[in-house]
């Protein structure tokens, strides 16, 4: 791409900018002048983070990856509290490990204005699980904005500071991970100046014990009721100054009033339901609401729309759990208003919301008169694949060629049996799904400190197995680091009957390669964080047998897998194992600096690996077990390594039990 | 006009998302509103991705845009603005998701990850798509059959008459001594046959000379 002007960070207000949704968010919280922004690496929003960090940002002095949500979450309360804006990014699944201080900082409110980003994942796309986030504000009571467009993430970030600020409370904005990886236009507002944290003033507002927290709880109340009657938000206008669309503030909700059915709807479904209205001319015959501010839902806003018309058909639509449809039933129910509620009713709790899906309900309970079918995601999927001659087949996620973790599990695979458990982990070291026997392949190191419990109730031959079923646990560096040790510590203190490997790879891979607190850095100046040794940690927590091992010298890996799981001298106590190997795209990368010289290719020498077809007796090793990508079969079922792909890591030279596969030297660059 | 629907797919580290990029790029400034979704996954090579692009003429005179690169690797750097006026924010309010059957141009740099988008195709879409294909992982330990490109080519004839095909990668690799530039050689296949949805001219901006030059080879192929 050409060098063009960079007016991603320009401080004018009226400059139209292309963005994702997750940097529409970012620009939001840049304009708003947050001095703080700190993340732990989430998809999908990612990228939120890496453009306020990135080198051209004003910003990037006071971006930090910090080791889990629940440390990030105190950093920017703290920040907050001193007066300072501070902004926090991460997934759905953040919120849970960030959940404790999230509670109580709705009691002990904030002064500078606090805003959480949340990436929500609709599908499971990129993240883990799917679960609904926006189910929190019921009990932390945290305000949520859904923003439904580019341009209004922008304006609604910015302001959610201002709105955080007047109500003293964090703010969380939630987008979904179609919309973060989406791409449209915004129009620029001012950028304010950074608004620094100052003196910390102490208060008794912030002990939250005993009679303290009862009465910080009752003002807390109070503050979400005055923020429900805020009359700020309904406030009467003509947003489009066609007459159509009502209410204009910046963060009231969107009603476009044409009678007929009520649709309610938020967030980027917005859009999906004017569009599906218009398509099928229907659009002019029935209204749509769709609050901003979807925790605590706008009083003056709701009666407005409910008294503009006698809806006789209320449609909900929106994706999981039907956050608004519980919501604004129990307020139709105080307020006594009589209608038909559509919602869960007939679009799935799970999954993503897709477009031809809700349109086919919409059309449905609005095109037909009186047919209420029953109709779900899963039957209009399922109708749709009918048709055609050939149906895909899944395309499980895979390491990438020559990627350290495919030749740790592929070791690792020799030795442990379906019977045996292991426990899973978060990041590239989850993704071997053919480990059917996952424990529990999740967030947070849990993994580890079930095995705890399960050595204890009879994993690894106690009194209620009849046969050794051994605990063997895996977490990567990263999550390690995140919320790992202290499982770790646990198992040492209570010398738990597991195996626990340490995948180190060097870096948070699967979100995009940012650094850990084991991460050596790629060239002089692009990491000077602290650098960690887990194994220190390991003996510092007691751990008495920990091994280190490279998974790329196979046989002397297998060797040592071998001791550990052998059934008579196999390992006991509880075992740390650190399997350590870079990532392979970055130390490629840091390859590719080391024989580049001022952006000349040096001529440097590296490994090609070949399959003698001669000598190939088709095992299928390589290319079934090790499963290596670059493995192709020709029509003829013969096997070649696929040069474009192959990394030449070696591993599949190693594994070959038929001396097939050949290596040479050969030259590149130059 | 109705808005154009783009579905463009392969897998990860095949250069989808450049390409997008490109078209995002391009799309936008010719017709002045775009919308859609990337499908990224994670960071791993080889994985599916896929990106929606839905664009509506009639926007012209709003283009003014700086275009975040798309690529998940946010840098600023790479922010392209047209110095025109500011206008106000488009009223373009489509869903980032389209219809069923709905599929204008489908661009697949692996051929059978284009079946993952049956129910959005149909006798409207131009399909271009590689001949690459590349068995999963889960096939292969399976050691199961996966699909050959003849029995993908008449899958998608029978959806459309607009199917057309390549050895892009290989074509690639003799042009320019690598298979990752299939995904500009696509690209030149699809402005040549985009019947003005696309030109050259419109691309220029957004790319160097090499890979202009490897869109330009791409728009000359001979249809297959
Ligand atoms: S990104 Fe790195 S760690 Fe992850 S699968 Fe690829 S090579 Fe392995
Ligand atoms: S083909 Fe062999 S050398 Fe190449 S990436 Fe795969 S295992 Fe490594």
């Amino acid at each position: 791409m050409k060098d063009g002007i960079n007016d991603f960070f320009t401080r004018e207000a009226g400059k139209r900018l292309i963005l994702s949704g997750a940097g529409a968010a970012a620009r939001g919280a840049y304009e708003a002048g947050a001095g703080l922004v700190l993340t732990y690496p989430g998809s999908p929003v990612v990228e939120t983070f890496d453009l306020l960090a990135s080198p051209e940002s004003p910003v990037k002095d006071r971006c930090a990856i910090v080791i889990n949500e629940h440390v990030a979450y105190h950093q920017a309360l703290g920040y907050s509290l001193a007066g300072g804006r501070s902004f926090i990014i991460m997934k759905h699944v953040g919120v849970n490990v960030c959940a404790d201080p999230m509670h109580y900082s709705a009691y002990t409110g904030v002064n500078g204005g606090m805003v959480i980003l949340t990436g929500s994942d609709p599908g499971a796309n990129c993240s883990t699980g799917e679960f609904d986030v926006r189910f929190y504000s019921l009990h932390t009571h945290i305000p949520i904005f859904e923003p439904r467009d580019f341009n209004e993430t922008v304006i609604i970030t910015k302001k959610a500071f201002e709105f955080s600020e007047r109500y003293k409370l964090p703010v969380m904005v939630v987008i979904p991970s179609a919309f973060c990886y989406g791409v449209g236009s915004a129009l620029s507002g001012g950028a304010l100046d950074i608004k620094n944290g100052g003196e910390f003033i102490n208060s008794r507002d912030y002990t939250n014990v005993g009679a303290l927290a009862v009465k910080r709880h009752e003002l807390l109340a109070a503050k979400i009721e005055r923020m429900r009657m805020d009359e700020e938000f309904g406030g009467d206008g003509d947003r489009d100054g066609n007459g159509g669309e009502k209410f204009c503030g910046d963060l009231s909700g969107r009603f476009v009033f044409n009678k007929g059915a009520l649709i309610i709807t938020s967030g980027i479904y917005y859009n999906f339901v004017s569009e599906a209205l218009r398509e099928l001319k229907i659009d002019d015959l029935n209204s749509i609401y769709s609050p901003a501010l979807t925790y605590p839902l706008n009083i003056p806003e709701l009666l407005q729309v409910f008294n503009s018309h006698n809806f006789e058909k209320i449609i909900f639509a929106e994706d999981l759990e039907g956050f608004l449809e519980i919501q604004i039933s129990s307020f139709m129910a105080h307020n006594k208003i009589n209608a038909d509620i559509f919602g869960k009713n007939k679009i799935n709790g799970f999954g993503e919301l897709k477009y031809p899906v809700l349109k086919q309900i919409l059309s449905q309970l609005l095109c037909r008169s009186g047919n209420n079918a029953q109709i779900s995601i899963t039957e209009i999927n399922n109708d749709n694949e009918k048709d055609f001659y050939l149906q895909p087949l899944p395309r499980e996620g895979t390491f990438c060629p020559g990627c350290p973790h495919r030749a740790f599990f592929y070791a690792l695979n020799k030795f442990i049996s379906e019977y045996d458990v292991i426990g899973g982990d978060i990041g590239c070291s989850s993704l071997p799904p053919h480990f059917s026997s996952w424990l529990a392949c999740m967030n947070s190191g849990t993994s580890i400190a079930s095995g705890v419990s399960l050595s204890i109730a009879g994993g690894r031959g106690g009194q209620s197995c009849e046969k050794k079923q051994r605990v063997v646990s895996i977490i990567g560096d990263s999550t390690f680091f995140h919320s790992g040790m202290q499982t770790i510590m646990q198992c040492a203190a209570s010398n738990s009957d597991q195996i626990c490997f340490i995948l180190d790879n060097g870096w948070t891979a699967m979100t995009g390669h940012q650094p850990t607190f084991t991460t050596r850095p790629l060239n002089e100046s692009s990491h000077d964080g602290q650098r960690v040794s887990i194994k220190k940690i390991l003996e510092a927590f007691g751990v008495k047998r920990i091994l280190e091992i490279d998974p790329f010298r196979v046989d002397k890996f297998k060797a040592l897998l071998n001791e550990l799981f052998e059934a008579k001298t196999g390992a006991k106590d509880f075992t740390a194992v650190i399997v350590r190997r870079e990532c392979r795209m970055m130390a490629k990368k840091r390859e590719a600096a080391r024989n580049t010289n001022d952006g000349v290719k040096k001529l440097f020498k590296t490994l090609n690996y070949q399959i003698i077809k001669e000598r190939c007796a088709q095992c299928n090793e390589c290319y079934s077990v090790l499963s290596c990508p670059a493995i192709f079969k020709d029509d003829g079922g013969e096997l070649y390594i696929n040069h474009d792909i192959c990394d030449g890591c070696g591993i599949c030279f190693q594994i070959c039990p038929n001396g097939a596969i050949a290596k040479s030297e050969v030259e590149y660059g130059g | 006009m109705a808005a154009k629907n783009i579905i463009i797919t392969g897998m990860g580290g095949q250069g989808v998302l450049y390409l997008t990029s490109l078209m995002r790029q391009a799309l936008l400034k010719k017709y002045g509103a775009i919308t859609g979704y990337d499908n990224r996954g994670g960071a791993q090579r080889l994985g599916h991705v896929a990106s929606i692009i839905r664009f509506e003429d009639g926007f012209n005179d709003e283009a003014d845009g700086c275009i975040n690169d798309g690529t998940g690797s946010a840098n600023a750097n790479n922010a392209i603005s047209q110095n025109t006026a500011p206008q106000s924010v488009s009223t373009f309010t489509r869903a980032l998701d389209f219809d069923d059957g709905a599929c204008d141009y489908a661009l697949s740099l692996e051929a059978s990850e284009l079946l993952k988008f049956n129910d959005k195709l149909s006798g409207r879409s131009l399909i271009i798509t590689d001949e690459f294909i590349m068995a999963p992982t889960n096939i292969r330990r399976a050691d199961a059959a996966y699909f050959k490109f003849s029995e993908l080519k008449r899958h998608f004839t029978q959806i459309t008459a607009r199917f057309i095909h390549g050895d892009f990668r290989n074509e690639a690799k003799r042009i320019s001594g690598g298979a990752q530039a299939a995904n500009l050689l696509l690209l030149g296949r699809f402005i040549a046959l985009s019947e003005g949805a696309l030109e050259l001219k419109d691309i220029n901006d957004f790319c160097d000379a090499r890979d202009f030059n490897l869109i330009t080879r791409g728009a000359q192929m001979e249809n297959k």
